[in-house]
């Protein structure tokens, strides 16, 4: 860093001692001896950085004792009066309400079934393709089934989260609390409608399979 | 301090991927309810109606699902890199992704959609900057009205 006020610390740190007045004054002022002083450096002391500015006497706990600095930076931290205040909604996960829930719940159904769809239909490609198949040609192979599987999952995953949350979110309304029922029942409304159009036995599966998936999930966060 | 309207960097993404992909299901249902129904013969309007939302919306939801997932990845990796928060975060952030989910249509198709998406996001951007800044201008510190030299709020 170039200090525009005076010279350097080096130079200030190691000052030569004063010229005496038999010997010539010889002033070097090329470029290539630094050390030689000119006057104007040696007629006063540079002013030099605060010491405080520099990183190891930089203390963020010494900025503001009240703040709580020092714990470092707390992003996931929501205060209270963020929170849903929805009786019986508090669960190990920091939720703002219905549409927080919907967003992760939908985006962490949806990457994750695009991520899971994805390593299959990676899988899928790779065993398709010949071995003595051109890198090319093997990496279209492993594109197309990679974008036939990994999207089909994941939609699916995203709609069946995306309903519960939904159907959760007017339960919750309607009965103004929240408790496993509410997660049970949006868990079976959404495996029927699923399935609504396969018939009623696959219906009635569908809807046991979300209604108990649905009530370890609620079981799951309320324990923990 | 905790902010209340937007999670940061790492877990936003989850956040706009499902935000997104929402988005796209539900105006994805109502968009091929209406022309499923519009492009069905009488008497299977409601099964065509139905049929049509089965199969397009949940492809309209991953579309936009995708690009809101894409653009968020993009739009916190820039702002790591960059370390500061402007309107090029976003262009910057569009360009990358209209190329990003391009690129299989070869290297002219990744281009032409890279620069349409920053230059969308550049007008998305400024027309904010446009709101906020008429917005303000309502609030804006006024002096007070001064009579003989003594503000009459005082």
């Amino acid at each position: 860093m170039v200090w525009p006020f005076g010279g350097s610390k080096r130079d200030t740190g190691s000052l030569p001692a004063p010229v005496t007045s038999n010997e010539p004054l010889v002033v070097d002022r090329a470029p290539t001896t630094s050390d030689s002083t000119t006057p104007s450096e040696s007629k006063s002391p540079s002013p030099e950085l605060p010491t405080f500015l520099s990183a190891d006497s930089f203390d963020v706990s010494k900025l503001h004792p009240l703040a709580g600095l020092d714990k470092g930076l707390e992003a996931l931290d929501l205060e209270d009066d963020a929170l849903s205040d929805l009786p019986g909604s508090k669960g190990f996960l920091p939720s703002r309400g219905w549409s927080d829930d919907l967003c992760y719940g939908s985006g962490t159904m949806y990457m994750g079934g695009l991520a899971l769809g994805g390593a299959y239909g990676l899988a899928e490609g790779l065993r398709q393709s010949p071995t003595s198949a051109p890198a090319k040609l093997k990496l279209n192979s492993v594109l197309n089934a990679v974008t036939r599987r990994g999207p089909f999952l994941g939609n699916s995953a995203g709609i069946l989260a995306i309903s519960y949350n939904v159907f959760n979110g007017l339960f919750d309304v309607y009965r103004s609390y929240h408790d496993a029922y509410n997660s049970i029942g949006a868990g079976l409304i959404t495996g029927i409608l699923y399935r609504s159009t396969k018939g009623i036995k696959p219906m009635a599966i569908s809807g046991a399979l979300m209604g108990t998936a649905a009530g370890v999930w609620s079981y799951l966060t309320s324990a923990i | 301090m905790a902010d209340h309207t937007r999670d940061p960097c790492p877990i936003v993404i989850i956040n706009d991927f499902g935000g997104a992909f929402s988005m796209g299901v539900i105006g994805g249902t109502i968009w091929h309810g209406i022309k499923g129904f519009r492009n069905s013969p009488s008497g299977e309007r409601r099964s065509g109606a139905i049929a049509a939302i089965r199969s397009r919306a949940p492809v309209v939801g991953g579309n936009f699902g995708s690009w809101g997932g894409v653009f968020s990845i993009f739009d916190c990796a820039i702002k790591g890199i960059r370390r500061k928060e402007d309107p090029f975060n976003p262009i910057l952030a569009g360009f990358c992704t209209g190329g990003a989910l391009a690129m299989r249509g070869g290297f002219k198709h990744a281009r032409n959609s890279a620069i349409t998406c920053g230059c969308l996001l550049a007008v998305f951007e400024g027309v904010g900057i446009a709101m906020s800044s008429y917005m303000s201008r309502a609030s804006k510190p006024q002096l007070p009205d001064m009579e003989g030299g003594v503000p009459l709020a005082a």
